[in-house]
């Protein structure tokens, strides 16, 4: 049976088209489809399978990956819903908000090369963690409600985060790089 | 092959025929090759006994090569002929090695725009030709231990490894004529090693210091789901350095000039690995060389001392476990298992900070300079289908992040580093000036923001872009990497449908022309190995046919024969007996296989006979009738 590439990633992964999925279906699925599909399974096999098998394994990771992170996940439900991102142009326009991003960004870089430096940053990263959640809690009452434009603001809201949890991590690296 | 055919009834007619397959540990200091046997994965001795061979490498007189512990031997009298290491150059760039400033136990000709060859009284070699001569040595080893030709070899590299690294291992298994089934990540070989030998569960961490590359992964094992977490490193971090360490020491302490001839050079750093073996047991050790004059001298190091030159080197590799507990999103408390690869794990000094910061005890209980050739055999006999139902999954990462150049010299992530791979992405891109026909597309891999601080793995330049105002082109980059690890890339313009001719050129490695010439010249040389080899084969396929006769004669030979009968096949049992001791010319052995085999005709029709009609006793004509 050739493989669907055009089924939604919930159904693909025996998951409803939800925000909150279970987590060890999720696992599961993409462990049985892998072993499946697995290039390893067609070292024997001619180039056009080989080749097929790279196309389906590179999909499912896509799928998995997807599915793994929140904001992914939050987007591409989205998606699913006929709402559609423009990568360039896209961006909230929300001030108070980017004013509050930036505010965090300050707040990570000027952070101090000591003990108290790893702690603050730990400080920061809650505080991120929390934002996030609270707009996550948001975004799926909105779903509920089907309001989808207002939804897509928090989405785009949300990438903030990805960057800011990197941001930070690269600063940990950095301070306890120094202190070995 | 008619003697095949002597199968006893209710057996499968056609058994699955076993595929030889061999796991290659292709080292920086040594390399072993290993494989599966009666269920049990073991690595292959040479006729000395050795399953080590040493990745030297002997360029001497007419062409003639040496490998392995006799290219060793000559290490002191003929040292720049005599390449170790080389590894440490594979699919590296001259600009990138002369920025190392490593030391480098050979010499390095200019030129030759990146790719860097080795001098040697044979001319410039490349790593890639030299690592094909000791993996040519490894396959014949395997082939003549086990009698026939390899199907196909897992050979593992540093998880570390890049793009161009990857690269050019494949490149020296072609160039050795070995079929790769697959690269496989040495800390996921060793995984395998242990994962599969005690069934464990849980998340393993696996700390690999060899000889010039370090690495840590951290895997999540489930019934028989091997899956990376993350992975980290440093592709130029080893025992090596820790011998360097001690050389630079001896050079200060003896008060020896920085520029030592090469063979000197060479003594020290076999003296400092020596000295850094014995200090895994005794508290200090004497270091003497010989210097200009056959002066003697000597000096005298301890743990404590050798501790302490090696210690940045130690927290180098910790720093990186610490990142790669990050990326896994994990901390030292979820660790089950911590497992140590590498002959340099036997530094004690090395095997205490482990245990100090991971807070366990770690494992070594598989040889650690063994466990990644054995754990490559067990995924090759797999891949080559010899365990059909065996259930083993690999997820893999990309050990690098990948991204492409953006104005002002910076670089965008396309694929982060530790994302499970096989991968496919896609990026578009457009252009930015009125009638663009032509872009470059410039990638590289690392971690860092600017371009100049990753490592560029290829430029492609896109062309017949149809001429549109700027900004309304959209042309779709597609990044693939496979299960190797290796990136292929394709584009095209979205609107027009139209796929852009991409024009690859590696920044670093051969290009196919070159490996192409290194084939044709290597066939030449491999012309002379095909008769030695096919005798050996002979004599296997000799033995076979024996033993499948004597299991035969003595299960029905008495049942199905007169004594005269028994008495013409043993005669020619005898001939082909004696052929194969002989051992000297192939055609005999192959004539006498022939004449046993027509001689047993009417026996094996025989038993085919009594086969099918005990397959039918007690079954109705019409069951075979559908």
């Amino acid at each position: 049976m050739p493989f669907d590439f055009s089924r939604n990633y919930f159904d693909l992964f025996s998951l409803a088209a939800d925000f909150n999925i279970d987590r060890s279906i999720l696992s599961e699925q993409y462990q049985i489809l892998q072993g499946q599909h697995h290039p390893d399974k067609f070292v024997q096999s001619d180039d056009a399978q080989r080749r097929v098998a790279v196309q389906i394994t590179a999909h499912l990771n896509q799928a998995h990956d997807t599915l793994k992170d929140e904001h992914a996940r939050a987007r591409y439900l989205l998606s699913l819903r006929g709402v559609s991102f423009d990568k360039e142009q896209d961006t909230t326009k929300d001030m108070d908000f980017l004013m509050a991003q930036m505010e965090l960004r300050e707040q990570i870089d000027e952070v101090t090369n000591d003990d108290e430096g790893l702690e603050q940053l730990d400080k920061l990263a809650r505080e991120a963690r929390q934002q996030k959640n609270d707009l996550i809690q948001r975004y799926q009452e909105l779903l509920l409600e089907n309001q989808l434009e207002e939804a897509k603001e928090l989405v785009l809201k949300l990438q903030f985060f990805g960057r800011l949890q990197s941001q930070i991590s690269t600063k940990q690296e950095q301070l306890e790089d120094q202190f070995l | 092959m008619a003697l095949m055919q002597i199968s006893e009834p209710g057996m499968s007619t056609a058994p699955h025929q076993h595929r030889l397959a061999a796991g290659i540990d292709l080292g920086t200091t040594n390399s072993l090759v290993a494989t599966v046997r009666n269920g049990l994965a073991e690595p292959l001795a040479d006729q000395t006994g050795s399953v080590i061979l040493p990745s030297v490498v002997h360029f001497a007189e007419q062409d003639k090569v040496l490998v392995g512990e006799l290219a060793q031997a000559l290490a002191l009298s003929d040292p720049l002929n005599t390449i170790a290491s080389a590894k440490r150059v594979l699919g590296r760039s001259s600009e990138e090695l002369a920025a190392q400033k490593n030391y480098l136990p050979f010499e390095l000709e200019a030129g030759h725009n990146s790719v860097p060859r080795i001098r040697t009284r044979a001319g410039g070699k490349t790593a890639i030709e030299v690592s094909a001569k000791i993996l040519q040595s490894l396959r014949q080893r395997a082939e003549e231990t086990l009698g026939g030709e390899l199907s196909g070899v897992v050979i593992t590299v540093p998880a570390y490894f890049d793009d161009s690294q990857r690269q050019a291992t494949k490149d020296a298994a072609t160039l050795a004529g070995l079929n790769v089934f697959r690269l496989l990540n040495e800390p996921t070989a060793a995984a395998i090693a242990y994962g599969l030998d005690q069934a464990a569960e849980g998340v393993v961490v696996v700390y690999d210091l060899g000889g010039g590359t370090f690495d840590v992964s951290i895997l999540k094992l489930r019934r028989g789901v091997f899956e990376v977490l993350a992975t980290g490193g440093d592709s130029a971090l080893g025992g090596d350095d820790f011998d360097q360490a001690i050389a630079q020491w001896v050079i200060q302490e003896l008060k020896l000039s920085a520029d030592l001839d090469p063979r000197m050079m060479r003594q020290l750093m076999l003296q400092a690995r020596t000295a850094k073996e014995c200090l895994s047991d005794l508290d200090e050790v004497e270091i003497s060389i010989t210097a200009a004059g056959d002066v003697a001298l000597s000096c005298t190091l301890t743990r404590t001392q050798f501790d302490q030159l090696t210690q940045s080197l130690v927290k180098k590799s910790l720093v990186a476990c610490r990142r790669a507990l990050r990326d896994a999103d994990i901390t030292q408390d979820d660790v089950s298992e911590v497992v140590l690869v590498g002959g340099s794990t036997r530094v004690l000094a090395v095997r205490n900070a482990i245990e100090d910061f991971f807070q366990r005890q770690a494992q070594a209980d598989i040889d650690p300079d063994q466990v990644v050739a054995v754990g490559a055999a067990i995924q090759a006999d797999l891949l080559a289908g010899n365990k059909p139902g065996d259930e083993l999954l690999l997820l893999d990462v990309i050990p690098l992040s990948l991204g492409l150049e953006t104005m002002g010299g910076l670089v965008e992530k396309v694929v982060d580093r530790n994302t499970t791979i096989p991968v496919t992405r896609a990026q578009e891109f457009t252009t930015y000036k009125d009638g663009q026909t032509a872009m470059r597309v410039h990638v590289l891999q690392g971690e860092r923001e600017l371009v100049s601080d990753c490592r560029s793995l290829a430029n492609f330049d896109l062309t017949a872009i149809p001429p549109m105002v700027a900004g309304a082109a959209k042309i779709r980059v597609t990044f693939q990497i496979d299960a190797d690890g290796l990136l292929s890339v394709a584009a095209e313009e979205v609107n027009s449908g139209v796929r852009a001719q991409i024009e690859v050129k590696p920044s670093y490695g051969l290009s196919d022309n070159e490996i192409e010439k290194m084939l044709t010249d290597s066939i030449e040389y491999a012309q002379s190995d095909i008769k030695a080899r096919s005798l050996r084969e002979q004599q296997v396929e000799a033995d076979r046919v024996l033993e499948a006769l004597d299991t035969a004669l003595a299960k029905d030979g008495a049942e199905l024969l007169k004594p005269d009968e028994i008495g013409v096949i043993q005669q020619y049992r005898q001939e082909l007996a004696d052929a194969r001791a002989q051992a000297e010319d192939v055609d005999v052995i192959v004539a006498a296989i022939k004449a046993l085999e027509s001689a047993s005709e009417e026996y094996v029709a025989r038993r085919m006979n009594r086969s099918v009609q005990s397959m039918m006793q007690g079954h109705k004509i019409d069951e075979f009738n559908n």
